[in-house]
């Protein structure tokens, strides 16, 4: 549905052709992490902290270096000194120095001729250590009595006062939120948590390196952004970035989660100690689940207030989460979306970064926007029903709009929240009657999607066909949405364009595929780049027919006159002008390199239905919609994919996913048995409408579709639940012991 | 060339109670100088990667970039995506 007043007709846009990769993937052609091999290559493996807070007293690795096929031993002292600030926190959550922070905390790694030696040489290093307090729940971790988790971490925004545990302080609003609760006809407020959630990855982390004595190295590695590790590993280990060659395999799965490093520079370390030989290191599920990053746990107070008629007049929020021992939690951007969907008179906002003994946060799908939603529009759906308004309506009456400034200050330009309401309320889904123990629940979810540094190349094959040159590595259709666009561009058959993601020493920087810019920067960009080479088709066949270049225009694969007064010429193909490259001047390639702007906010509306069991407490999804503007879905398929993903991953997060930690700090559920993400089985279809207002500021419309959509679920299910038992969880996972509790006793969870 | 710098309000402790500034700059290069010139105490914050928003547009920092006269410029912590 596009509501467009740019609406134009395109051939290629908005088609749904097979993706390039797809083939490969289902057959098991594909090469992810794991899968890479090189001759003479170790194995490498990682002994991890048993404590969640330890001093490190002494590493005895005399045994393990001592058995057969073990070539080399890497610990802390491998690594340069004198790193600091950021740095210096990458390089203490990769390797432990003094002090392990967490239950699963990397201490030593060791590299041998197969995994099972490497393994065994594990098991035989001996470490001392002294067990020192920890702390877990982000309540406790801010009281002044907490076990300090590091040290003198607070930063320059931290407050006179406050827990040694605080990292960072944000506060920010705008008007004046005492006269807007003075205006309400209803203020209400609460206090809501939820627990930390892993990315749940399909492919766990997996890398090979090697590394010279000289500084020079290569790495085969599983990422969203290999320019992000190469910058990384090159900086905790001293090296010249440009001397390290960073290739990305496949990927399995990423969800901001690979963004950052964890094995990758313990693989380059143990390749230069064992002399140039190439490590591969493939982490477990355990591993994963108790070393890379989760999101933040959140515990979060919100007050709203409201006029009987449905207008909101003030809110205030304070959001705490906890990040792990090296902060690092996304409580500023859950601020700056807590309120972001409404138009106010008065907000304000207070968060805290807080340190726990935890793995160190790692970005998760629009991080932070889901703990938000959560707090926030679980309160709205209290007010509306408290008020009896229909809360698409009261979204309705309050929805941002273009011109509007958003609740964080910069002024929004077009949007389309009120168009994404409005698709909800005419589906036929909002109007499905219920039966007992049922209920429908309504939530909202925005993100304001990414830019960032972007670089491509372009290239004509002789024949006509196009190769395109990206540095975002493809997680959910990224080659078929850009070849798309491509293909738009020249006006060549889908089929024609060949979209590569390159290594890092074929283009220039490009942050990872986050932010839900793969599809927006890089197809901005391959535009651009495309164009230039068209300018140069159009300028060569101008010389070819002796008239200016202005008179020749690009139309659908073809350069033409531009009019009757520019000649009588018949057009000319680019196969045709591809075959003569050699004759007419060499090579024809175009290149973009930028900060890419013309960023398109998302919003997404969600309406689940469930049915709860009052004798066990179990959730069942009954059915459950997404709305969302894309901007222009380029290849519809792969935006529904992104709603159906983030929308499971919510409501995973929403229903069962939680770390569970025993009194000594230690992870009881490193599994995916224990730790239960849903699967195929555990859900109905998730039914999904494409709102397309397309943004201005890109070439075909593009928003970015990625993220938004797993902050709905999570206050979706809550409100759903609270219609169908009467009984409001302001705590997540709403597990089926948890909702039976408040079935029986009234307890919110908290 | 005088733009308007919105500051969160955590950041006025060292702004002199200010979390909106009237500053004379032509670029972004020239206005975290300026800041930095004139509030010491934002360097932490500056240094530690900012976004921006410039009329409404969400960015990375671009040093060389002009500024309309009049902007509205939000600074925020750098964003993160998943």
């Amino acid at each position: 549905m596009a509501k467009d007043e740019l609406a134009k007709e395109f051939k290629y846009i908005g088609t749904r052709p097979d993706r390039p990769d797809g083939f490969d993937k289902v057959t098991g052609k594909a090469k992810y992490g794991a899968d890479v091999a090189a001759v003479g290559m170790l194995h490498g493996a990682v002994l991890r902290s048993p404590y969640a807070h330890a001093r490190i007293k002494s590493i005895n690795f005399e045994k393990a270096a001592k058995l057969d096929g073990v070539k080399a031993i890497v610990t802390r002292d491998d690594f340069p000194v004198g790193i600091d600030g950021d740095t210096l926190k990458l390089l203490e959550n990769t390797i432990a120095g003094e002090f392990a922070y967490y239950d699963g905390h990397a201490i030593a790694a060791v590299a041998a001729t197969s995994v099972h030696i490497a393994k065994e040489a594990i098991n035989e290093i001996e470490v001392e250590y002294e067990v020192l307090p920890h702390v877990i729940d982000v309540d406790e971790a801010i009281k002044p009595e907490a076990p300090v988790v590091r040290e003198n971490a607070g930063d320059f925004s931290v407050p006179e006062g406050c827990s040694p545990n605080v990292a960072s302080y944000i506060e920010f609003g705008i008007g004046d939120i005492n006269s807007g609760f003075d205006k309400a006809d209803l203020v209400k407020s609460g206090r809501f948590k939820t627990e930390a959630a892993h990315q749940g990855y399909i492919e766990p982390h997996a890398c090979m390196a090697q590394l010279d004595h000289d500084g020079q190295g290569e790495m085969w590695v599983c990422t969203q952004g290999h320019w992000y590790i190469r910058q990384m590993c090159a900086s905790v280990l001293g090296l010249e970035a440009s001397k390290l060659c960073v290739t990305p395999s496949e990927i399995g799965g990423g969800f901001g989660g690979k963004t950052t490093i964890f094995i990758e520079p313990l693989a380059l370390a143990l390749s230069k100690k064992s002399g140039g030989r190439p490590v591969k290191i493939v982490m477990s599920r355990a591993e994963v689940l108790r070393a890379t990053g989760p999101t933040a746990s959140a515990s979060m107070d919100v007050k709203i207030g409201i006029t009987k008629d449905g207008y909101l007049t003030s809110g205030l929020v304070e959001f705490r989460m906890q990040g792990g021992a090296f902060g690092g939690s996304p409580v500023s951007e859950a601020l700056q979306c807590a309120f972001a969907s409404y138009n106010m008179p008065a907000v304000h906002h207070i968060g805290y970064d807080i340190l726990a003994n935890r793995p160190r946060a790692a970005a998760y799908r629009a991080p932070g926007s889901p703990m938000a939603a959560f707090a926030v529009e679980s309160l709205i759906d209290e007010i509306c029903t408290d008020l009896n308004l229909d809360p698409i309506d009261v979204r309705l009456k309050n929805a941002v709009k273009e011109g509007d400034k958003s609740s964080y200050g910069p002024k929004f330009k077009k949007i389309g929240l009120i168009e994404t309401l409005e698709a909800t309320k005419d589906h036929p889904n909002y109007s499905i009657s219920l039966g007992d123990n049922q209920g429908r629940g309504v939530a909202a979810g925005y993100w304001m999607n990414h830019g960032g540094e972007t670089s491509v190349s372009v290239s004509l094959a002789e024949d006509g066909s196009v190769n395109v040159t990206v540095g975002t590595p493809d997680i959910g259709g990224s080659r078929a949405s850009i070849a798309l666009m491509t293909a738009e561009t020249y006006g060549i058959p889908y089929n024609s364009v060949r979209v590569n993601i390159a290594e890092t020493g074929a283009l220039g920087f490009n942050e990872p595929t986050h932010g839900s810019r793969a599809t927006l920067a890089s197809g901005k960009a391959v535009y651009e780049a495309a164009n230039q080479t068209i300018s140069e088709m159009c300028k060569r066949v101008a010389k070819k027919w002796q008239i200016d270049p202005d008179a020749v225009l690009w139309d659908n694969g073809y350069a033409k006159p531009a009019g009757p007064n520019a000649g009588d010429f018949s057009p000319i193909s680019i196969k045709q002008i591809a075959s003569e490259m050699d004759q007419t001047g060499g090579p024809i390639a175009g290149h973009h390199e930028a900060s890419i702007r013309g960023v398109g906010h998302s919003f997404g509306v969600h309406i689940a239905d469930v049915e709860v069991d009052p004798e066990t407490g179990r959730i069942t999804v009954l059915r459950y919609l997404v709305a969302q503007d894309a901007g222009r879905a380029i290849h519809p398929s792969y935006v529904e994919g992104q709603f159906q993903g983030g929308a499971v991953q919510g409501i995973g997060w929403a229903l069962n996913e939680e770390y569970v930690y025993g009194t000594d700090g230690c992870l009881q559920n490193a599994a995916f048995l224990d730790y239960r993400i849903p699967v195929a089985s555990d859900l109905p279809n998730i039914d999904t409408v494409i709102v397309e207002v397309p943004n201005p500021d890109h070439p075909f419309g593009v928003r970015g579709v990625g993220e938004t959509g797993i902050a709905p679920p999570l206050p979706a299910l809550a409100n759903a639940v609270a219609a169908a038992t009467n009984v409001r969880l302001r705590s997540l996972p709403m597990s089926p012991a948890k909702v039976l509790k408040a079935i029986k006793t009234g307890s919110d969870g908290c | 060339m005088a733009v308007k710098v919105y500051l969160w309000s955590s950041l006025k402790k060292f702004t002199n109670d200010q979390d909106i500034l009237t500053l004379e700059a032509k670029s972004i290069g020239e206005l975290l100088g300026v800041l930095e010139r004139d509030f010491p105490g934002l360097k932490p914050f500056l240094d530690g990667g900012i976004s921006f928003a410039i009329n409404g547009e969400l960015s990375n920092p671009n040093s060389n970039e002009l500024l309309p006269d009049g902007a509205e410029i939000y600074l925020m912590q750098k964003l993160k995506g998943g």
